[in-house]
């Protein structure tokens, strides 16, 4: 019986993992560094990693855990309230629904998706950004990012591969 | 046995419901999202505060987390600063040959200003009363440049107070929680600090664009600026202390001046909080959209009533 029940807690522990890793990640993104443009790491991260688990895992990233990770980053951030909570819906919906092309595949497959879904919030995040300040906005800023993250999946997938064999196939 | 089928009919009226409630889920989300958006938009002083009171509660984690950073960041410095120990000190002492010289200038300088001081009597300006906070958050991302400090309301400190380094002016306090606040720099969209060129005395306003380089407006038509120019607030609106400095005029084109910040933002660790309070709220609002030409003279009418008369010069 008790081993049951460790057991269970074990597994509600290990069904947590990509959510945790997910909020670790912005918040440990947030630290003041010190470096340019470290300030783009907390948005960037979270992209990824909401992008890679809803590939991988979607079941433990549902789109409710998407909307409030983007919050977290918008809080953090003091920008506009619930676009990165927006985009990162939009890209758990997109990943998890394209998910039997770019998972299993080989990892230039998921990689190239992230490009795509990435860029596609891109455009998004300008738009509605635009929007909200009134005025069009600065594309470069939102051109170097995309590419900052596309250059950093790789390492930051290899990570999150890595907890995903904590978590196991249970 | 007989569960079977009545577990398939039940699985398949289930499954199409589940994906139907799933996408009426993401929906209520986006929805809630985009909400979330036009209330910022509208409501702006309410999602502050809702932002303020959850920054509060990652403050105490963020302060905790960032203070092996700091070290680390220290320990960095501490290295580069042995490395280049011998080349520091040759500047350095080629820069006390120059600073001597300074001082003796400096001293004689402030004789005189003493003196024509007790001549004058002017009003003073009120003298700036300092909070010291630590760096706990670098955030932003792509539409804002600010960071978080971990000295807050209990601290004394308020929006809209300037923050400056050892350097110059870092920026201002925009949002105020109990032990944390948000300070917007002067490379933000949002970030307007009244400024003027330290050598020909004209008046401008430095406005932030999210670039590295902000831009100076409002600069007179007839002003000439050349890049070297030093550039120090202005102290006008009552927010900002005069003659801090902000950064020296990097590049000129086309009627438009960029100004290359003091700061150095990667060494942006602990900073000064400026409690400063020129002219009371009634002042400001009263000599608001004055001319320069009256303000002075107003000033100077009203200086009785300050309590520095100026029958009192001998």
């Amino acid at each position: 019986m008790e081993t049951h029940l460790a057991h269970r807690v074990a597994n509600f522990a290990r069904a947590g993992i990509p959510i945790t890793i997910s909020v670790c990640l912005v918040l440990v993104a947030t630290l003041p560094y010190g470096l340019p443009k470290s300030s783009l790491a907390a948005p960037i991260l979270a992209l990824i990693s909401v992008y890679y688990w809803s590939v991988f895992r979607p079941e433990l990233m549902p789109a409710g855990a998407a909307f409030l990770i983007g919050l977290m980053v918008d809080i953090l951030s003091g920008g506009p309230p619930g676009l990165n909570a927006l985009l990162l819906i939009l890209v758990h919906w997109a990943a998890s629904g394209q998910r039997r092309v770019l998972a299993g595949k080989s990892f230039a497959v998921s990689w190239l998706g992230y490009l795509l879904i990435a860029a596609g919030a891109a455009v998004i995040n300008w738009f509605f950004a635009s929007l909200f300040y009134t005025t069009a906005i600065e594309s470069v800023p939102l051109v170097v990012s995309h590419a900052i993250g596309t250059a950093a999946y790789p390492l930051v997938a290899l990570f999150l591969a890595r907890m995903q064999l904590l978590i196991g196939q249970g | 046995m007989a569960k079977g089928p009545r577990l398939s009919t039940l699985s398949r009226v289930a499954a199409p419901a589940r994906s139907v409630a799933q996408r009426f889920g993401l929906l209520l989300l986006m929805a809630t999202a985009i909400a979330l958006l036009i209330l910022g938009k509208t409501h702006d002083d309410g999602v502050r505060q809702m932002r303020v009171m959850a920054i509060e509660v990652a403050a105490p984690i963020l302060e905790v987390l960032s203070a092996p950073v700091i070290s680390a960041r220290h320990g960095i410095v501490e290295l580069q600063n042995f490395w280049s120990t011998n080349r520091d000190n040759e500047a350095l002492r080629e820069q006390v040959a120059r600073l001597v010289k300074w001082q003796t200038i400096a001293r004689n300088l402030e004789q005189e200003n003493a003196s024509l001081r007790a001549l004058l009597n002017p009003a003073h300006d009120p003298g700036a009363m300092f909070i010291s906070a630590r760096v706990i958050g670098d955030t932003g991302g792509l539409f804002v440049q600010s960071v978080l400090l971990n000295a807050g309301r209990r601290n004394g400190v308020a929006p809209g107070q300037a923050v400056t380094t050892a350097l110059g002016l870092a920026g201002r306090v925009v949002e105020v929680g109990q032990r944390s606040a948000r300070l917007l720099l002067l490379t933000d969209l949002n970030s307007r600090v009244p400024v003027v060129v330290e050598q020909s005395r004209h008046r401008a306003v430095l406005a932030g664009d999210n670039s590295a380089r902000p831009r100076l407006t409002f600069l007179p038509a007839n002003a000439k600026v050349s890049p070297g120019d030093r550039i120090v607030t202005s102290g006008h609106a009552g927010v900002f202390p005069p003659g801090l400095p902000v950064g020296i005029v990097s590049s000129v084109s086309e009627g438009e001046a960029r100004i290359q910040p003091f700061l150095d933002w990667s060494r942006l660790e602990y900073v000064t909080i400026l409690r400063y309070r020129a002219l009371p709220q009634a002042d400001i609002l009263r000599r608001d959209g004055l001319g320069a030409s009256t303000l002075q003279a107003q000033s100077q009418a009203q200086a009785p009533s300050t309590g520095k008369t100026v029958e009192a010069v001998p």
